[in-house]
């Protein structure tokens, strides 16, 4: 089933895309682990079909561990497949500059609210700034602000140069 | 008396930002003044904040239906874009309240990475910074 479903999806993907990044061939969108952003991002733009829980746990677990994962998945603090695609677009627009993101939770300690995390460890002030305006801006145009509302971007060098 | 005016008049944090950057003009900043400070920074905004929402005619939690919670209040500060501002400020209250150590780290869960926070009068300059930009966006919303 889910072999079939990320299959149909290659193909339809592979037949419509016009990449502007190295193309992703349809035999690795079948591989299970290790899911990439680029397949995230193919899946995402060019299907109608909704991501399989595996393709997305897989994803994810690039990014966090496993109980997170679960985490993310059983409480469904935001969508998964829509975090998906918010974290898909802060790697290839951020990690090459500011390190690969990681993602975590954060529980306030009066509330209990919960916000997930992402994480970059090498970007500074001037930079967290420019990133929360251009995060905000894309995200409305791709529809996801919902769920960046929901996830905080934290860049820890901020917090290391004073 | 204070229940005729405006509650964004009376809740206005511009009397807490001036007190804070006075007392940044100090030579000697003890830590516990720090602490308050900035903890008191991100309170006077939230105040703020919360009494724009009721002004405007939303409704609450509390018989009063006058109370929102940091969550949505932080939540409302993102979609803003202004993440380093809320994040920072709020990392620092939470540790400035609910962490003894300086410096400490703030806990991430299920992450490798955790918040340092040094609680210092450069970070509460920054903080100020922080409490001016969401407090010039929330004037101008």
């Amino acid at each position: 089933m889910y072999s079939s479903n990320i299959s149909n999806i290659s193909n339809v993907v592979m037949s419509q895309i016009d990449f502007s990044m190295p193309k992703v061939m349809s035999s690795d969108i079948m591989i299970d682990k290790n899911i990439t952003v680029m397949q995230i991002m193919v899946t995402e733009q060019q299907s109608t079909y909704g991501m399989p829980d595996e393709l997305i746990r897989s994803f994810l677990l690039n990014y966090a561990s496993e109980k997170l994962v679960d985490f993310i998945m059983e409480r469904r603090v935001v969508d998964p497949q829509r975090l998906c695609k918010v974290i898909a677009w802060l790697e290839k627009s951020y990690s090459a500059k500011f390190g690969k993101p990681e993602l975590g939770a954060f529980f306030d300690p009066e509330e209990g609210s919960v916000f997930l995390v992402v994480v970059f460890e090498n970007c500074r002030w001037e930079d967290w700034k420019r990133l929360g305006r251009e995060f905000v801006k894309k995200m409305k145009e791709m529809g996801l602000e919902d769920v960046a509302s929901k996830v905080m971007v934290v860049c820890l060098g901020a917090f290391q140069e004073l | 008396m204070s229940r005729s005016l405006p509650r964004t008049l009376v809740l206005d944090p511009s009397p807490i930002i001036s007190s804070v950057e006075d007392l940044l003009r100090e030579e000697l900043v003890e830590e516990v003044l720090i602490r308050r400070a900035l903890s008191n920074l991100f309170l006077s905004i939230f105040n703020y904040w919360s009494a724009k929402k009721y002004e405007s005619g939303e409704e609450g939690k509390g018989p009063c239906r006058d109370s929102w919670s940091y969550g949505v209040f932080i939540k409302e500060m993102m979609q803003k874009g202004l993440y380093a501002e809320i994040v920072y400020l709020y990392a620092y209250r939470v540790a400035v309240d609910h962490y003894t150590l300086n410096p400490t780290v703030v806990y991430l869960y299920e992450c490798r990475k955790n918040i340092p926070c040094h609680i210092t009068v450069s970070t509460l300059k920054r903080a100020v910074e922080c409490a001016k930009e969401l407090y010039k966006t929330l004037r101008q919303s």
